[in-house]
């Protein structure tokens, strides 16, 4: 185990590192001169100068590289050339905002999903099951902004019901939270059908095996053996979903702030990317790479933790 | 012992045929009423694609802006644009876009990534080990995020979607060829033709591509609606196709800001993403009950697809 987490620890770091790495060589192979690039034809030759500098393009590649990881390391993601501010205290509030969104959206999809597929498997063939089973199709097929679409004419537009727009006040809970609800569940309710299917399937698996009739067998109640013993063995294989789930929700911020005109990140590097503003893009996709990365490391300690027949074979696991 | 020559290893048969599974495949396939229907659906949006110019009832790029925004009506099933222009027309417009963006993408990654996967796992050694690296690296991003950072420097243009998409597939195809590749190395036949000193490009042509490739197609051609949808979400967000291009993705931007407006010019793209990602996916379930019936094969097909769409 400690093998296997040391192991698992040092690609990570090392992936995170080359995440670094592409991002600096990322501006070296577009064609043309960046500073052109990234300011257009009409640029003057000072401000060009001052772009080229900014972005440390007048070094060596290698030192490049030394500098954007050292800087990163110490909490310094760049300066943003068009308004001059550091690139971390432009990000401070929006990426708050996106972690509560991510968080949020996350507990929902599971805190309804898990559930949903444990009725589904307990009462198969009853109404939740076959509502799943007729409805998964169509949510599995819709992207995130469609949904956050359809939410928005759903309850903003023709109803009312819900605030639509911005993030609402932090300072007033109740506020911040009624403008979560909406951008949360448009990407939450993808996976209330596709973690209802999981969990079902992995349940109604579980629920055959032989184990599960030795615990019967031996005087176990049907809820103790329902919940102590069959969930907590079908919940393990979802585990290695986290990372999954964590994708989707991070491409789906994107989507749903811009959607829901929520400042956060993803909404900022939608409109820096827009301005060819690239010391915000590069620190804000190195930000969702470094979530992602860390939300793959957990999932996968998690997977093995709790599942001890991998930790049998590890070795050949961790490098594929 | 006269030593055996390598045009002995050419008469060799190949690995098991592919063509014959195609077949058995095919039949099985035909008999699930759910596989039909999906079928029939994709081929019509291809047809769609296809004959745009014959179907659609207006030219997309038509102005009017005498009727913009207008409601569903006899003369416009879906409405119209902020400029007028026929909502249906577009959205059938639209799918030409799509595919022309999504299928040199998803192919072009699967080109790639095949040549890369087999190269490492043939070839072991360091060179595994760096692509394994790479690709590691690359599937760090979600797509969209990585298409963000390449749009920036690239600027949009048909080209750059195209490459963005095909960027962020390349490393699970590479991973995916890369795990064939061992498996079937060490399968006999594989290994006969290596001890009767066949060459390498000899076993990786003629023995580990056609048993290797084939069967990922399918898998592969899964993948289009999840590029699809990934070109359309760019191009909503304003960094993929550029307007005036009748695009899903530019469909629902333009719907997006004159929501409150008027909500018809949404409603064509969402449904045709809807109603292609759904086809797509039943048909990919029906392939893989038929593929491994007795395996759960639902709940594995869906979760290595998303893998591949949604990170």
């Amino acid at each position: 185990m400690i093998g296997y987490l040391v192991k698992r620890l040092s690609l990570a770091i090392l992936v995170l590192l080359l995440v670094m790495i592409l991002l600096v060589l990322l501006i070296q192979f577009i064609p043309g001169d960046p500073a052109r690039t990234i300011l257009g034809n009409h640029a003057t030759p000072e401000l060009m100068a001052q772009v080229r500098r900014n972005l440390g393009l007048d070094d060596s590649v290698p030192q490049q590289v030394l500098t954007f990881v050292g800087d990163a390391l110490r909490g310094d993601l760049g300066q943003d050339y068009i308004s001059g501010q550091p690139v971390t205290s432009e990000i401070g509030t929006a990426l708050a905002n996106t972690a509560l969104l991510s968080l949020a959206s996350i507990v929902l999809a599971l805190i309804v999903g898990i559930p949903m597929g444990l009725i589904a498997a307990v009462r198969k063939g009853g109404i939740i099951d076959r509502c799943i089973r007729a409805f998964s199709v169509l949510l599995l097929s819709m992207p995130p902004y469609v949904v956050a679409l359809l939410l928005l004419l759903w309850f903003a537009v023709d109803n009312h019901l819900l605030p639509a727009l911005g993030a609402g006040n932090l300072a007033d809970p109740g506020d911040y939270l009624a403008h979560l609800l909406l951008p949360a569940l448009a990407l939450a309710v993808f996976w209330w059908a596709y973690l209802a299917r999981l969990v079902r399937g992995s349940l109604l698996e579980v629920l055959g095996q032989p184990y599960v009739r030795t615990a019967r067998a031996y005087g176990l109640s049907k809820q103790t053996t329902l919940y102590r013993v069959a969930l907590k063995n079908a919940l393990v294989p979802i585990t290695a979903l986290t990372g999954l789930l964590l994708g989707y929700v991070l491409t789906g911020t994107v989507y749903t702030e811009v959607i829901f005109n929520r400042p956060g990140i993803g909404s900022l590097a939608v409109s820096a990317v827009g301005n060819r503003d690239w010391p915000i893009v590069r620190a804000i996709v190195l930000i969702y790479a470094a979530a992602f990365i860390l939300g793959n490391l957990l999932a996968d300690l998690a997977y093995q933790f709790l599942d001890p027949r991998l930790r049998l074979d590890n070795r050949t696991e961790a490098f594929l | 012992m006269a030593v055996i020559k390598p045009s002995v290893a050419r008469d060799l048969p190949a690995g098991p045929g592919a063509q014959s599974r195609v077949r058995e495949l095919l039949s099985k396939l035909s008999s699930r009423p759910s596989a039909a229907i999906s079928t029939a659906v994709i081929l019509a949006l291809i047809l769609l694609a296809l004959l745009a110019p014959v179907i659609a009832p207006y030219d997309p790029t038509h102005i009017d802006v005498y009727t913009r925004l207008s409601a569903p009506s006899v003369q416009h099933w879906l409405g119209t644009d902020s400029l007028g222009r026929d909502n249906l027309s577009r959205t059938i417009y639209g799918s030409r876009v799509a595919l022309e963006i999504a299928l040199p993408a998803v192919f072009g990654a699967f080109v790639v990534g095949a040549v890369l996967g087999m190269l490492a796992g043939y070839l072991r050694g360091w060179l595994d080990r760096v692509l394994v690296v790479v690709f590691d690296t690359l599937i760090s991003f979600p797509a969209v995020i990585l298409g963000l950072a390449l749009l920036t420097l690239l600027g949009p243009s048909v080209g750059s979607v195209i490459f963005v998409i095909g960027i962020a597939l390349v490393p699970y195809y590479g991973r995916l060829v890369r795990a064939q590749t061992l498996a079937q190395r060490e399968v006999g036949y594989a290994k006969t033709e290596r001890a009767l000193g066949a060459s390498r490009r000899r076993v990786l042509g003629r023995h580990l591509f056609p048993n290797v490739v084939p069967e990922l197609l399918t898998v592969v051609a899964m993948d289009v609606p999840g590029a699809i949808v990934d070109e359309a979400g760019l191009a909503f967000l304003g960094l993929g196709v550029q307007p005036p291009t009748s695009d899903w993705g530019v469909m629902l931007g333009d719907g997006f800001t004159n929501i409150a407006a008027s909500p018809w010019g949404v409603v064509g793209p969402i449904l045709a993403l809807i109603v292609l990602t759904a086809a797509f996916l039943v048909l990919g379930e029906s392939l893989r009950d038929t593929l491994d019936p007795g395996r759960q094969g639902k709940r594995r097909g869906l979760l290595s697809r998303l893998r591949r769409n949604h990170r």
